[in-house]
């Protein structure tokens, strides 16, 4: 079930009718009846796909359960091993063996032996890579002796399933959701104004600016061949507003649907764009996937407290292992390389936490040399996001040619080809600018909606969602699905 | 908990009301209501806004056994004009920018929907032109606007807000509809379309063969279900025409030709005659002019070919 759906918008009111008003203050009634309403969200789109989601949670409750039990470390090691293993075994079957078979086979070619292969016609569970490092969160939390394991089945199946986050996160720790599991929920009128504030801007991201914008990335991308470096480029900077409002839109309704059941989801997205270093990038984007690859990849291997050379090799793993689980394409892995090589200099030369603050904090702009560092960041990401989006290597190595070899050739003609229409064009134009704008003066909060605490008067306030309303029904593009599903 | 759910249904005022706006305006004539915008307005305004939304609609509500399907080139034929010369009650489903992609699903679409109401599909004419047959003119707008024809998504399309924005002006100040208005000179205007459009159609090109199998597909369902089936190649003016020898594509224009001859009986105006050479013919180098439909629904339903050439062998005719 998609968020921006008809389907969602009659889902979701009558889950929360249920729960406030039918079940309210029956926990455990509650708690069974997020977990059918979460099975239910996801049986919508392939109910056999579910029978995953079972297997993971009954083997890691189980594993949890034995882990608790268990003090001999060989014994501990083998049950963790196990959740491992069958985790990442789905992971690997139905997101990557086509990918490994596939290189390997050209590998032989390369060589001058072809060999056959035989490769599996399967779909791609949608959310799969999400769920599946939730819930192995939780039995390295509780391996770790970190998090004491549940003997609450419906909690546990719950937390792992929990609909507003489990199909593009954000990828929750056990440490933090599960527990909200056992707490007696209360309903707080602040935190859902809050969170339906949330949930209208995140549509407002994925409906009027990504799925729209959408349409200058496929022509850019689909016909890079006849583009100038110019045209190129800003086909590449409408993918990285594309890609950042589909994704933080999801997020922004994943928190705000949650929000509205009385749970706290970990922010996944800080305005990343504003970031003055690629260090803060990271601490702003995709905060759930960084912050889950650091306490369970970068740590264990040393993370920074290590000689220069172990620093750089655990530097490129984590930012590799984040590129390759974007999906199975060489183009994520060198995504995720040249994030590395950003990252780098940063951390070599201790200048990666310097940005920790927001810029220009207590000011309406920024200073020129923040807006400098600004402009670059953002350069340098768009750079990375045309690896993101390309097929192959070898149409990104094309394009990002192209940008750096005839970006100042600036070809009217050509950019109108990106649009049937100069008016519509020049209004997804303002709309961006709008997003940009409404970003940058909220970015001390969480939302550019957040408005507790405000002077402004409630009629504008009001005024302003009702034209956040207006501009959805408007500029309504074509139902999408969430890019994000699809790792 | 109360005051939430008081200060949230305060919010939600406007919302009932602006859903009964839609039903009284009811801009693509869902229910038929034009007591707030008249008909003509609606054809007019929100036709224009949003061909294929108002196509569906109307379709959907009152299926036909007789259906043309294509772009804008089959839009102008006028089915009342259909209607006035042969007696055959036609549906027109062209609806402008349509890919062949779209008309392939339309097709598809019409046969459930002319199911569902226990209607015998007769005569199927589909419009098709060289530009349309390329593997990468694919855009697929159509499926989305089936797909979401139920009430609740009626109510809720964003073209409703658009389409009453438009006739409500229109009718405060009767200023008649602008869509196809050029905003420049006529020779400047018919430069534009020629290199513009040409650029964005021929520049990349590829043979499409999942649109000549899925033809294909279509002529044996029609063969099966003695359904009459004409292939039909709209004209166009010589200068759009010579775009294709400037892209290098003359065979594959050829090939297009010939594939639809293989397929089914086919109806070809788009070639140098004096039809097709006179500016004057043209609303502009894609379209006949309106008033000119009459070769065409002459030639297409009562066989009487002229600035044409068959696939049946009928002798083309210059009169």
């Amino acid at each position: 079930m998609l968020f921006n759906s008809i389907d969602f918008a009659i889902f979701l009111p009558i889950v929360f009718i249920l729960y406030w008003f039918v079940i309210n203050r029956k926990l455990k009634y509650q708690n069974f009846l997020l977990l059918v309403a979460s099975y239910v969200f996801y049986g919508w789109w392939n109910p056999i796909f579910l029978s995953l989601i079972v297997i993971s949670s009954t083997v890691d409750y189980w594993v949890g359960i034995q882990l608790s039990k268990e003090e001999r470390t060989d014994k501990r090691k083998l049950l963790l091993l196990t959740s491992l293993l069958l985790n990442l075994g789905f992971l690997g079957v139905f997101k990557y063996f086509n990918f490994f078979v596939q290189s390997f086979a050209d590998a032989f070619t390369l060589l001058g032996n072809p060999i056959n292969t035989t490769v599996l016609h399967i779909t791609l569970p949608v959310g799969i890579s999400f769920y599946t490092f939730q819930t192995l969160s939780y039995s390295i939390d509780v391996y770790r002796r970190k998090l004491e394991p549940t003997k609450d089945v419906v909690a546990f199946f719950s937390f792992v399933s929990f609909f507003p986050q489990l199909v593009a996160g954000p990828i929750e720790r056990a440490s933090n959701l599960l527990p909200q599991f056992y707490q007696n929920r209360k309903f707080d009128p602040v935190k859902a104004t809050d969170g339906m504030r949330q949930i209208l801007w995140g549509l407002f991201k994925k409906v009027v600016i990504a799925d729209n914008v959408a349409t200058y990335v496929t022509e850019a991308f689909n016909n890079y061949q006849d583009y100038n470096g110019f045209t190129l480029f800003i086909g590449a900077v409408f993918f990285a507003f594309q890609i950042y409002c589909d994704f933080s839109g999801y997020s922004d309704i994943a928190i705000g649907t949650a929000r509205l059941f009385g749970f706290t989801l970990m922010r996944n997205f800080a305005f990343p764009y504003f970031s003055r270093d690629i260090a803060e990038f990271w601490r702003r984007w995709h905060i759930s996937l960084s912050t889950w690859f650091r306490d369970y990849v970068y740590i264990p291997l040393g993370g920074s407290r290590v000689s220069k050379a172990k620093m750089i090799r655990n530097t490129f793993i984590i930012f590799l292992v984040s590129g390759f689980w974007h999906g199975a394409n060489w183009t994520f892995v060198i995504w995720g390389a040249l994030n590395a090589i950003y990252f780098l200099p940063l951390l070599l030369m201790k200048q990666n936490r310097r940005n920790l603050d927001i810029a220009a904090k207590g000011k309406y702009l920024p200073s020129i040399r923040e807006f400098l560092q600004i402009a670059l960041t953002f350069f340098l990401t768009v750079i990375a996001w045309v690896f993101f989006r390309s097929q192959t290597v070898a149409e990104a190595f094309i394009i990002t040619k192209k940008i750096f070899t005839s970006i100042y050739v600036i070809d009217v003609a050509e950019l109108r080809s990106l649009s049937n229409s100069l008016w519509v064009t020049t209004s997804h134009v303002a709309l961006v600018i709008l997003l940009v704008v409404a970003e940058w003066l909220q970015r001390d909060k969480q939302h550019a909606l957040e408005f507790e605490n405000t002077r402004l008067p409630r009629l504008v306030r009001w005024a302003y969602y009702y034209f956040i309303i207006f501009l959805i029904f408007y500029f309504t593009g074509t139902q999408q699905d969430f890019i994000y599903f699809q790792f | 908990m109360k005051q939430f759910l008081k200060k949230f249904l305060y919010f939600l005022i406007p919302f009932p009301l602006y859903i009964l706006l839609v039903i009284v305006a009811d801009p693509y004539n869902y229910w038929d209501n034009n007591i707030l915008i008249p008909l003509e307005t609606k054809l007019e305004i929100s036709r224009e806004l949003n061909g294929r939304l108002w196509k569906v609609v109307q379709y959907s509500k009152n299926p036909k056994a007789n259906v043309m399907l294509g772009d804008s080139r089959v839009d102008i034929i006028n089915s009342d004009r259909i209607k006035e010369l042969t007696g055959e009650d036609y549906f027109n489903f062209g609806y402008p920018s349509a890919t062949l992609e779209e008309i392939i699903i339309t097709f598809d679409k019409i046969k459930e929907l002319a199911n569902e109401k226990d209607v015998k599909l007769k005569n199927v004419i589909i419009g098709c032109n060289f530009n349309l047959y390329n593997k990468f003119n694919n855009k697929n707008l159509i499926e989305a606007t089936f797909n979401s024809s139920s009430q609740v998504d009626y109510i809720l399309n964003g073209a409703n807000i658009k389409a009453m924005a438009f006739c409500f002006y229109d009718m405060l100040t009767s200023s008649g509809s602008s869509f196809n208005t050029p905003d420049m000179d006529t020779a400047a205007f018919w430069k534009q379309q020629i290199e513009g459009p040409a650029s964005i159609f021929y520049r990349k090109y590829g043979y499409p063969e999942t649109f000549r199998e899925k033809l294909q597909e279509i002529a044996n369902y029609c063969s099966k279900n003695e359904i009459s089936l004409t292939f039909f190649i709209p004209p166009t003016h010589t200068d759009l025409q010579d775009q294709i020898a400037k892209y290098h594509l003359r065979d594959a224009e050829s090939t297009f030709k010939n594939d639809l001859i293989k397929i089914g009986k086919v109806v070809d105006f788009d070639y140098p005659s004096p039809l097709t050479s006179e500016v004057k013919n043209f609303s502009d180098p894609f379209h006949l002019n309106i008033d000119l439909d009459t070769i065409l629904i002459n030639a297409l339903i009562k066989d009487r070919y002229t600035y044409c050439r068959t696939s049946t062998g009928t002798q083309e005719t210059h009169p």
